[in-house]
């Protein structure tokens, strides 16, 4: 009997060990696709509203930056020409996550990619 | 048989905890990406517009190319491979220009404007144009290239715009064509 026991206390060690395990080895998880997709979508439907093109090739990053709103997160903006970038990559210890929109121009042909930083406060 | 039992134990508990290991991978996990599809769509929403840009510059399919080659490098940085070929047709008096371009889809291209035949040859990154004259003022034209083939039904008077695009990284790809 005493031998079922011990048996029995072996099984739930071991569940107790493996269980551990598994929170301890918790993967690092990469922010999700809808992350992505609520930087993009937030670039797309300031696009779609006229107020996105104009400030890109003036290079009012604030004002892009300002009519962005991701409760709760952080976000920035970077606008990037075939000649360089403006703007400030967000030096953060946490999980950053990027949407980018492409224009080709707004009254003439010059295009840019807009990158959308956000991340957690 | 008291021993046998704890053997029996052991060995069931080694077997939970590697078996548990093997079906549980760790290092960091990623969602499928989706990135490429949101690339996509806003590419497909631009290209018809980089043309109205270029074309109101008098510049339509250089423009067109240097769109095509700002998207190849800034999406080199996200390590994602851009593939495009696309066709540009524009009025000219009775006649018709047909300029044709690549990145990364070099090849044979057969251009057929109701049964008249162009074959142009593009290497990689390269636009070639060729001008048929008298087309029909409302006509159907057939392009293949690649392994693809499609026809479209256009008007002689309006710039008209075909355009394929591939999007790869790793297993992860999309693709799209436009008509505009």
């Amino acid at each position: 009997m005493q031998g079922y026991v011990r048996t029995l206390e072996a099984v739930f060690a071991g569940i107790i060990l493996i269980g551990f395990l598994v929170v301890l080895l918790k993967p690092n998880t990469l922010p999700g696709t809808q992350d992505t997709e609520k930087a993009y979508t937030a670039l797309m439907e300031l696009d779609k509203t006229g107020n996105l093109r104009e400030d890109i090739v003036s290079g009012n990053l604030s004002a892009i930056n300002s009519k962005i709103s991701l409760f709760p997160y952080n976000h920035s903006v970077l606008v990037c020409d075939s000649s360089g970038c403006a703007g400030e990559v967000p030096e953060t210890p946490e999980n950053i996550w990027t949407g980018e929109y492409l224009i080709s121009g707004c009254d003439s042909f010059h295009p840019y990619v807009v990158k959308l930083f956000v991340w957690e406060k | 048989m008291k021993a046998q039992f704890f053997i029996i134990g052991t060995v069931l508990i080694c077997v939970l905890f590697f078996s548990g290991l093997v079906f549980y991978k760790t290092g960091i996990k990623t969602t499928p990406s989706k990135d490429l599809f949101y690339v996509s769509e806003n590419l497909k929403s631009e290209f018809p517009k980089a043309l109205n840009l270029g074309l109101k510059e008098k510049k339509g399919s250089s423009d067109f190319f240097e769109f095509n080659k700002f998207i190849k490098n800034m999406l080199q940085e996200k390590a994602v491979k851009f593939y495009s070929f696309w066709l540009i047709a524009e009025p000219l008096g009775t006649g018709l220009n047909v300029s044709v371009g690549n990145i990364r889809k070099p090849g044979t291209v057969i251009i057929n404007i109701n049964g008249d035949e162009k074959t142009i040859s593009l290497n990689e990154e390269e636009t070639k144009s060729a001008v048929f004259s008298n087309p029909p003022e409302e006509f159907q034209i057939t392009l293949s290239f690649g392994n693809k083939t499609k026809t479209m039904r256009w008007v002689r008077n309006k710039v008209s715009l075909y355009c394929w695009f591939s999007l790869e990284r790793g297993e992860n790809a999309a693709s799209n064509e436009i008509e505009a």
